[in-house]
């Protein structure tokens, strides 16, 4: 932490926190394809899996199961606990880590989820759009 | 490609431990430098460079230290792989004696953790996990329900792993914690992140450890003759993209690393006699051992519960207590697990001394990078 008094923060309910990360306008995760048809999130100038550099940005559907999760007890200073955290796997087939919104029921391994907007804090303190998952509760498993 | 091995003629440590702030991250590491330096038999005029691992310790630690130590003037390298650091600067200490730049070195790993830590490790503030929420004990609890799900594996299978290092740390003089515990307290502690508990995490701990290393022309030097504990090899890896085809406990970083000291070394996961593994978590153990292949899939939580992994065992892991009851300062963690496997391949480990140990490995993992399956892992390869 500095000594120095933190500047005020920068929030801005219309700005990606990362333009690599999400759209807002309208919501979307964002990730790589390339012409092999790997997707991977998030967006990249290459493509992880095969390397190569003629990719696009893609808006994901954004929805999902989940594939495990955590609900978090203790964390640094500043973070309210307890939080769910959750890999998603991806209709698209590529894993997303992400906070979990779990309403009152502990979720389960499978549960169907979706993607959706919550706010983001960089380390300046600035914060952003980014992005969380609901599970989606009225779906029949 | 193998490489010259290299001679360990000294080993030394301070108990890990949470100290006050007046013992400064250079005490802790002169402590540990001046102990593996008696050991040598060496004195500072023998000594050619110096190599130091450490995460918190801010620019130019080691040049720090070096000035406490009396070795002001000396090469001094920096080597930061978060909880690897320690191994990184054993492999690049390494390198250099099998390229002849060096014929003895002095090898530190240390950490301050507890006046600069609190709540636990995390990414790197700029690293797109930090913004989500992810802390290191998060992605293991996640690791932990995944790898019950997939194997049918009990919750009780998992806290086995802390009971068999608990019990291992009680012979260990240099263990923050040498008391054991039941399992019924493992299942009991506070919860940090659902399933996982205080007692299966590894603490934020402070300590140094330190080597000597030399090449033949080095053990001349230090007037020594006679069998040394060898460092044959460390392997380096880091993690890859994830594309979300694998299984998330499916290890491939570790099954990498493994395969980097074998070609390194020589030496076959059927040659281990002894691993000191980095159970920074419960479940790290288990799914760890599975991927370098040292067990099979699916069977670590299974050895762990029928003692297999525990001294006396088959393959005994972690007799030094292991991270999770000999502390966990992070840069100093690799460093500690080769002056446990020296002291256990000389054969002077006492109480806890696995009975014919010749060919030990050492594994460290190190940070995490988002997207992948890890930050950096270090495989080192030991025999007596």
């Amino acid at each position: 932490m500095s000594d120095s008094p933190a500047a005020p923060a920068v929030t801005d309910a219309r700005r990606p926190f990362r333009s690599d990360v999400v759209t807002v306008e309208p919501f979307a995760l964002l990730g790589t394809r390339c012409a092999e048809e790997h997707i991977t999130f998030p967006a990249r100038d290459l493509c992880p899996t095969c390397h190569r550099t003629d990719v696009s940005t893609v808006a994901l559907a954004g929805t999902g199961t989940l594939h495990t999760f955590s609900e978090v007890h203790q964390a640094p200073p500043g973070v309210e606990v307890p939080y769910l955290l959750g890999w998603v796997d991806l209709v698209e087939g590529c894993r997303v880590l992400a906070r979990i919104a779990g309403g009152d029921h502990q979720p389960r391994i499978g549960d169907p989820v979706r993607c959706r907007p919550t706010t983001f804090t960089a380390p300046d303190a600035t914060t952003g759009v980014g992005f969380e998952f609901e599970v989606i509760r009225d779906a029949h498993r | 490609m193998t490489l010259p091995p290299a001679h360990v003629a000294g080993a030394g440590m301070i108990r890990f431990g949470k100290y006050p702030v007046d013992v400064t991250l250079e005490r802790l590491a002169v402590g540990a430098a001046r102990a593996a330096i008696s050991d040598a038999g060496a004195e500072l005029r023998h000594i050619d460079a110096l190599y130091v691992g450490h995460v918190f310790g801010g620019p130019v630690a080691g040049q720090r230290i070096a000035v406490q130590l009396g070795l002001d003037g000396l090469p001094v390298s920096n080597h930061e792989n978060y909880c690897a650091s320690g191994a990184t600067a054993i492999r690049e200490a390494w390198v250099a004696l099998a390229a002849g730049l060096h014929d003895v070195v002095l090898v530190i790993g240390v950490e301050k953790m507890t006046d600069r830590v609190a709540g636990g490790v995390r990414p790197d503030p700029s690293d797109l996990d930090a913004a989500v929420g992810l802390v290191m004990a998060a992605g293991h609890a996640m690791s932990a329900r995944r790898y019950m799900h997939d194997h049918g594996v009990t919750r009780e299978a998992i806290a086995a792993v802390a009971v068999k290092n608990h019990a291992h740390s009680v012979h260990n003089p240099f263990a923050q914690y040498q008391r054991p515990v039941r399992l019924e307290e493992v299942l009991a502690a506070r919860t940090i992140a659902d399933p996982l508990g205080l007692l299966d995490c590894s603490p934020i701990s402070d300590g140094a450890a330190a080597l000597v290393m030399c090449t033949p022309a080095g053990l001349r030097r230090l007037g020594l003759s006679g069998a040394t504990p060898r460092i044959l090899g460390c392997g380096l890896v880091s993690g890859g993209v994830q594309d979300g085809s694998r299984p998330l406990n499916d290890e491939d970083v570790s099954r990498r690393a493994g395969e980097a000291a074998w070609q390194l070394t020589g030496i076959g996961p059927s040659d281990v006699d002894i691993v000191e593994m980095h159970d920074c978590f419960t479940i790290a153990e288990i799914v760890r051992l599975e991927g370098l292949g040292l067990v099979p899939v699916g069977e670590g939580a299974h050895w762990t519960e029928q003692g297999h992994t525990a001294l006396g065992g088959k393959l005994p892991v972690n007799a030094s207590g292991g991270l999770l009851s000999r502390g966990h300062p992070v840069g100093a963690t690799g460093v500690a697990q080769a002056c446990e496997l020296t002291w256990q391949l000389r054969g002077t480990a006492g109480g806890r001394q696995v009975e014919g140990a010749h060919t030990g490995l050492a594994y460290c993992k190190g940070g995490t990078v988002s997207g992948t399956d890890g930050g950096s892992v270090t495989t080192l390869v030991m025999q007596s």
